[in-house]
């Protein structure tokens, strides 16, 4: 099936916690065969609850002991037959595990490495200790939402998000170095910064801040910040609050439509958007008084069918539950291997076949070790008993 | 420096959002030849502030500059038949075309023209179903994705503390880099079809579908979290406990979540003997005990510096940052080292640095980056490429389609 449009692409995954997993469950969905080298005696690879199946949709999963040299062995044959290399260890294990890029180019030239880290692995710092939230706090992101505070209120620290961004940089840079190779043969060494992955997306407010040496308004929308309203505006029900934004003329007046003409849209000094925009403060409170009296789906529809911009603030139980959400396919429920079902994502984009990606679900540890080691590698019964007894395949 | 992985794919982008310049910027840096076709006159786009300078004009704005590196433009009224059938003719030599939401384009017609042809569309909510046809902005996408409502979760006063805004491109930034992402996938699929496909983004789902924490609590049957806050609770975040602490000069960021790691902390600041007590004895404890830990660890932490703390930590092997203003990353020595920043001089706007690509890569880079074109740069080059006579273009210019 051409949609499965990366397969025969294997890639070898050495990433855990987030961010690597992220990308290689994309690259799954799009039809690689991304292989997990897992461990049955560490207890981080046990660990497989709710977020751990979202990420690690679409994979294998094989059990290797790499602090033995057989176990090195075994899985450098497994790369001397697969296209892609993923890992985010911390600086120097792979070297030490004599699993650095020179050694597995020497065994599959035309390779694609790449090497995931909290700041990069030069520079003074490649030693730094990371997780993606304090990544977070350090690149800036965490200061357009809120203050620092004692209890992080409000502060960008949750939701998680330089994991799920660096997987995307990282899913790009392995596609375009496949591209790449496909055209020239040639592999690619790619050292990924975390901390790089979450600047690279924030040119807007940093490029901001360059030009007015002002920082922004924590917590405050200021893209397309000449309309008015806009801004977030309790509606009827409790904590249920609306998005409103109108820029254009024809958007102001599709609001005042959608309220019901209300007394204050007429008045001559809102008539005009600099008459609006002198009176900020004023048409927020009157848009709010107006808005804490309606629901707020109602609302929304309402607003939208005026061609005003406004959508709710969901939660992701709403977002999922959304019919325009239910009708694109990005959430799905699948059968576990414990009879459970889980809630995942499908690829975040479609075909005009409505083919969201090659989903299944997540690998149990060890689950393709027959895969592996009989299919790809070939051996003999014979001999992957004597890693088994060995402990090298646990 | 941009790569050039991507030498040889040849891609069109036609839209005035973010989302559109943004996946185009990225395919261009790492290689591919983007033409972005504007109206008459310049897109949109290169009226959004920040302007340089902070003054607004014509060639001023800043985000223009940093989404349209390394990009060729030509000028087109796409209103007018000539400047559609210009489109024809360029698309015939190109592999992808990226458009925007509103760009009505007769995609049977250009099929027939260029069968290897894949089209990438980045809508906001799709260009199918009930909301086809939905306004939006990033306030308004951010809020439908769930973001707003779990930055500001919990807070100990829902009521009086609305749920969060984002201050700039956010969902447009990252649904161009995600549809980046999907143009290659399509250009992959091209290949093995055999002819092109169409690829169908939606801003409000690409957003959406960074909440994998989320997404799996849906999965346990647990409703999402009450903004309000429970008393006492920390926060946890994928496992792991982290704490903000104040220093003398700003705060950071800290996660010893691990024993060991907690061990190398409490000698960081000095060996307390509190650390030993068992009631901080493991991960689970710790959290239950998260405030006294914040306490004494910030009778420490506010005698020293945010660097002093967080070089300390990680000579120990502890997790630790500062918590940055954006104005203080151009200096951090790390990206300065790694030349993450690339000061790219454009005419008349010189001076300003440009966040790069997020990598090193061995061996491959490509020229140094190419600034922002002026609307129609490259309108000549490419209509005589296309083979229209010099007389004809005189003809295109006065006529306003080019």
């Amino acid at each position: 099936m051409y949609q499965n449009v990366l397969e025969g692409v294997r890639v070898v995954d050495f990433s855990w916690v987030v961010a690597g997993p992220f990308c290689t469950k994309l690259l799954g969905l799009m039809g690689a065969e991304v292989i997990k080298i897992e461990s049955s005696t560490r207890a981080q690879y046990k660990d497989r609850g709710s977020w751990f199946s979202v990420l690690n949709n679409s994979k294998k999963s094989c059990t290797i002991n790499l602090s033995t040299d057989r176990g090195k062995a075994l899985v450098k044959r497994l790369i001397a037959v697969s296209d892609v290399v993923v890992e985010n260890f911390s600086t120097g294990v792979m070297d030490r595990l004599g699993l650095g890029y020179d050694v597995l180019k020497a065994i599959n030239e035309d390779v694609i490495y790449v090497s995931s880290s909290g700041v990069g692995r030069t520079g003074p710092g490649k030693d730094y200790l990371a997780y993606g939230t304090l990544l977070q706090g350090l690149s800036g992101w965490t200061s357009l939402f809120s203050q620092p505070n004692p209890r992080m209120e409000g502060m960008g620290i949750v939701p998680s998000w330089t994991d799920p961004i660096t997987g995307l940089w990282e899913a790009l840079i392995i596609q375009a170095a496949l591209l790449h190779r496909s055209r020239t043969g040639e592999g690619l060494f790619v050292d990924l910064s975390m901390l790089e992955s979450t600047i690279a997306i924030m040119g807007d407010v940093f490029l901001g801040v360059a030009v007015t040496g002002v920082l922004p308004t924590a917590g405050q929308s200021s893209s397309d910040s000449c309309a008015v309203p806009h801004g977030v505006y309790a509606c009827k029900e409790a904590d249920s609050w609306i998005a409103i934004s109108a820029g254009c003329q024809s958007e102001w007046e599709g609001l005042c439509r959608a309220l019901g003409d209300p007394s204050w849209c007429h008045e001559e000094g809102l008539l005009t958007l600099s008459g609006r925009q002198q009176n900020r403060v004023r048409i927020d409170r009157l848009l709010a008084e107006a808005t804490a009296q309606r629901p707020v789906m109602e609302l929304f529809h309402q607003l939208q069918s005026a061609g005003v911009p406004a959508g709710p603030c969901y939660n992701l139980k709403q977002v999922a539950e959304d019919p325009q959400m239910q009708l694109r396919g990005l959430f799905r429920r699948l059968p576990l291997d414990d009879g459970r079902t889980q809630i995942t994502t499908a690829l975040p984009w479609k075909d005009d076949t409505e083919w969201k990606g090659n989903l299944f679900k997540p690998p149990s540890l060890g689950e393709h070790n027959e895969h592996v080691f009989l299919g790809l590698l070939g051996m003999s019964e014979q001999e992957y008993e004597s890693y088994r007894s060995a402990g090298i395949v646990q | 420096m941009g790569l050039r992985l991507l030498n040889g794919v040849k891609l069109l982008e036609v839209g005035d959002t973010v989302a559109v310049a943004f996946s185009g910027k990225l395919l261009a840096d790492l290689g591919a030849d983007v033409v972005m076709v504007e109206p008459p006159g310049g897109s949109p786009l290169r009226r959004l502030p920040p302007y340089y300078q902070d003054v607004p004009g014509p060639g001023r704005s800043a985000l223009h500059n940093w989404l349209s590196t390394n990009k060729r433009s030509v000028t087109l009224n796409l209103e007018e038949q000539r400047g559609r059938t210009i489109l024809r003719e360029l698309v015939r030599g190109v592999d992808v075309l990226v458009r925007g939401p509103g760009v009505d384009l007769d995609l049977a017609d250009l099929k027939t023209v260029n069968p290897r042809l894949t089209v990438t569309t980045i809508s906001l909510f799709g260009t199918d179903g009930p909301y086809a046809t939905y306004r939006a902005n990033d306030l308004v996408l951010f809020a439908m994705s769930g973001f707003s409502y779990y930055l500001a979760c919990p807070v100990d006063d829902p009521a009086s503390t609305p749920p969060k805004q984002n201050p700039g491109y956010q969902v447009g930034l990252v649904a161009g880099l995600t549809a980046a992402n999907a143009t290659l996938w399509g250009l992959f699929a091209a290949e093995r079809k055999g002819q092109g496909v169409k690829v169908d983004v939606s801003e409000w789902e690409v957003f959406t579908h960074l909440l994998y924490e989320q997404t799996g609590q849906l999965s346990d049957g647990k409703l999402p979290p009450d903004r309000k806050r429970v008393p006492g609770a920390a926060i946890t975040v994928v496992g792991g406990l982290v704490w903000c602490l104040p220093c003398s000069d700003g705060w950071v960021l800290i996660s010893p979540r691990e024993d060991h790691q907690f061990k190398q902390w409490s000698e960081v600041i000095g060996g307390p003997e509190w650390a030993s007590r068992p009631e901080f004895s493991t991960a689970n404890l710790r959290e239950q005990n998260a405030w006294e830990i914040y306490e004494r660890s910030a009778e420490w932490t506010r005698l020293h510096r945010k660097s002093e703390v967080f070089l300390a930590a990680q000579a120990k092997k502890v997790p630790c940052f500062p918590v940055s203003l954006l104005s203080e990353l151009p200096e951090f020595e790390q990206l300065k080292h790694r030349g993450f920043w690339t000061e790219i001089d454009h005419p008349g706007m010189r001076g300003l640095s440009y966040p790069g690509l997020p990598i090193k890569t061995e061996g491959l880079e490509g020229l140094p980056p190419s600034p922002a074109p002026l609307p129609g740069e490259h309108t000549l080059e490419i209509c005589k490429d296309l083979g229209i006579s010099s007389e004809e273009i005189k003809n295109l210019w006065q006529l306003g389609v080019i």
